[in-house]
């Protein structure tokens, strides 16, 4: 404990002392991809769930159809459920002649095999631009969209990889000379998933309708190297620090029509807040390659254990033809 | 008749047979090489555009043409802010020969209209270089003190863009 209360601090003095840019690992900043220009980025996140590594890859398209306006689409596939909800979610205890089903604590730490999640899609409009030499201050609007639909058996929903649903939110991204700082916060409305879940040797419909969610994410940036820049060339090495926050509402679960209530804190309410330190390489003033690590800093996330470690690689697709 | 007279030699647009030399662009909001990297693909993109200059630490890049090409200032300031940023300034060199200009003075150039505001008259002879005033060019703050004078004087037939510069 003493040994995380050590780095926390590091990172906090890091940031304090920092200076960066704004192509965060995690967080979208308010600024836009080129108009007219294709971006692919190929992602993945991973942790160790006991003896299980829980893995999820993803494919995204970027595209900048206005300057103000970028358009994405991913495609995921992941580890982190089974094909269906798992058995003896739902127990019973007697009491007299009394039967009082309850959603219990499950089995973590099973393998499962990799599904395909499905599509989300993500827009997000830049409605602010104060630009100045070598600074600016934008703000921006996203929209998201997921049809992922597994068998997610917590309350707090992550639209890309876990849950379908709407989301939408504001970003504010500062960036003076070296130094980007950046607030992404915004509102998941998820959907529920519709499956079974066999108690007792009966398969029963079971429904989970997951909670609304509140994201809100701070991000800092710093330009560790080039100090100057002389070419494109050059391998910019940027280091961050994004603090991944999330409040969101207890789910519903319903099986064979009926509300059962809950005593699992994997399906209640809670709140949470990541610390995820990242470094990014970029080569040729293109390719992105960005790595990071998150941590628990307050309470902790039920939808993955810790450390979660994210690699990503990304690329726009200019026309180099002149 | 003295009116008329004066309205021709103030603004009858005179057609000057020149090639814009190159131009310099101040790019707004810029402070990382890929975001550098955009801007230069997004000039690059245009088809008068033979080779591009940019200055990251100084956030400037510097265009020059092809040689047989009618170069559109307006898509370059375009092409900026298609990448994401904003234009601080466009300054264009221009060559002159014994040209005597002044205030709300018009000149034709490959089939668009040049306007000079201008606080005196002057004679411009050999490489000079024109600032690009208005909302595409200037930021905000800079432009506060133009709009008054933006008064659209030289005749434009339909195809013919109206450009203000100054000295």
């Amino acid at each position: 404990m003493m040994r995380h209360k050590i780095l926390y601090l590091l990172l906090l003095l890091e940031i304090s002392s920092a200076k960066a840019q704004e192509l965060f690992p995690l967080s979208e900043p308010a600024s836009n991809a080129p108009k007219g220009v294709v971006g692919v980025k190929a992602l993945t996140n991973s942790y160790q769930e006991f003896d299980a590594l829980r893995n999820m890859v993803g494919l995204r398209l970027i595209y900048g159809l206005l300057p103000r306006l970028t358009l994405m689409a991913t495609i995921s596939a992941s580890n982190h459920h089974d094909v269906d909800l798992p058995a003896n979610l739902v127990s019973h205890t007697h009491l007299g002649n009394q039967t009082i089903y309850h959603v219990s604590p499950f089995q973590r730490g099973i393998p499962y095999p990799y599904i395909f999640n499905g599509v989300y899609l993500y827009a997000k409009f830049r409605f602010m631009s104060i630009d100045r030499f070598k600074s600016h201050l934008r703000g921006a609007v996203y929209g998201e969209w997921s049809n992922v639909n597994v068998a997610h058996d917590e309350a707090e929903a992550n639209l890309m990889d876990d849950t379908k649903g709407y989301g939408t939110g504001l970003i504010l991204t500062y960036l003076k000379n070296h130094f980007a700082v950046s607030l992404n916060s915004g509102v998941v409305l998820p959907g529920s998933y519709a499956g079974n879940s066999t108690s007792y040797g009966l398969t029963l419909p079971t429904t989970i309708a997951y909670g609304r969610a509140l994201n809100y994410n701070l991000s800092f940036g710093y330009l560790l190297f080039p100090k100057h820049y002389s070419s494109y060339q050059q391998i910019n090495v940027n280091v961050y620090t994004e603090f991944v926050g999330k409040s969101y509402e207890s789910a519903r679960v319903c099986q064979n029509g009926m509300e059962i209530p809950l005593e699992t804190p994997l399906l209640k309410a809670g709140n949470y807040l990541d610390v995820h330190p990242g470094i990014q390489f970029i080569f040729n003033s293109n390719t992105r390659v960005d790595l990071s690590v998150g941590l628990p800093l307050l309470r902790q996330s039920y939808t993955h254990f810790y450390p979660f470690t994210y690699l990503s690689i990304q690329r726009y697709l200019y026309n180099e033809k002149k | 008749m003295k009116n008329t007279i004066l309205y021709f030699i103030l603004f009858w647009s005179v057609h000057l047979a020149a090639q814009f030399q190159s131009v310099e662009i101040g790019v707004g909001g810029l402070t990382c090489s890929a975001c550098s990297r955009s801007v230069e693909m997004s000039l690059r993109k245009l088809p008068f555009v033979d080779s591009i200059s940019m200055n990251l630490e100084r956030t400037n890049a510097k265009i020059f043409f092809k040689k047989i090409a009618f170069v559109e200032i307006e898509k370059i300031a375009n092409a900026v802010v298609n990448a994401g940023f904003s234009v601080t300034y466009l300054n264009a060199e221009f060559l002159f020969t014994n040209t005597i200009v002044s205030n709300n003075f018009c000149f034709s150039f490959e089939n668009n209209k040049y306007q000079f505001l201008l606080d005196a008259t002057k004679t411009l002879n050999g490489k000079k270089t024109l600032h690009f005033i208005g909302d595409k060019y200037l930021s905000k703050k800079e432009m506060g003190t133009w709009k008054a004078r933006m008064k659209g004087i030289c005749a434009l037939s339909a195809k013919e863009k109206l450009y203000y510069v100054t000295l």
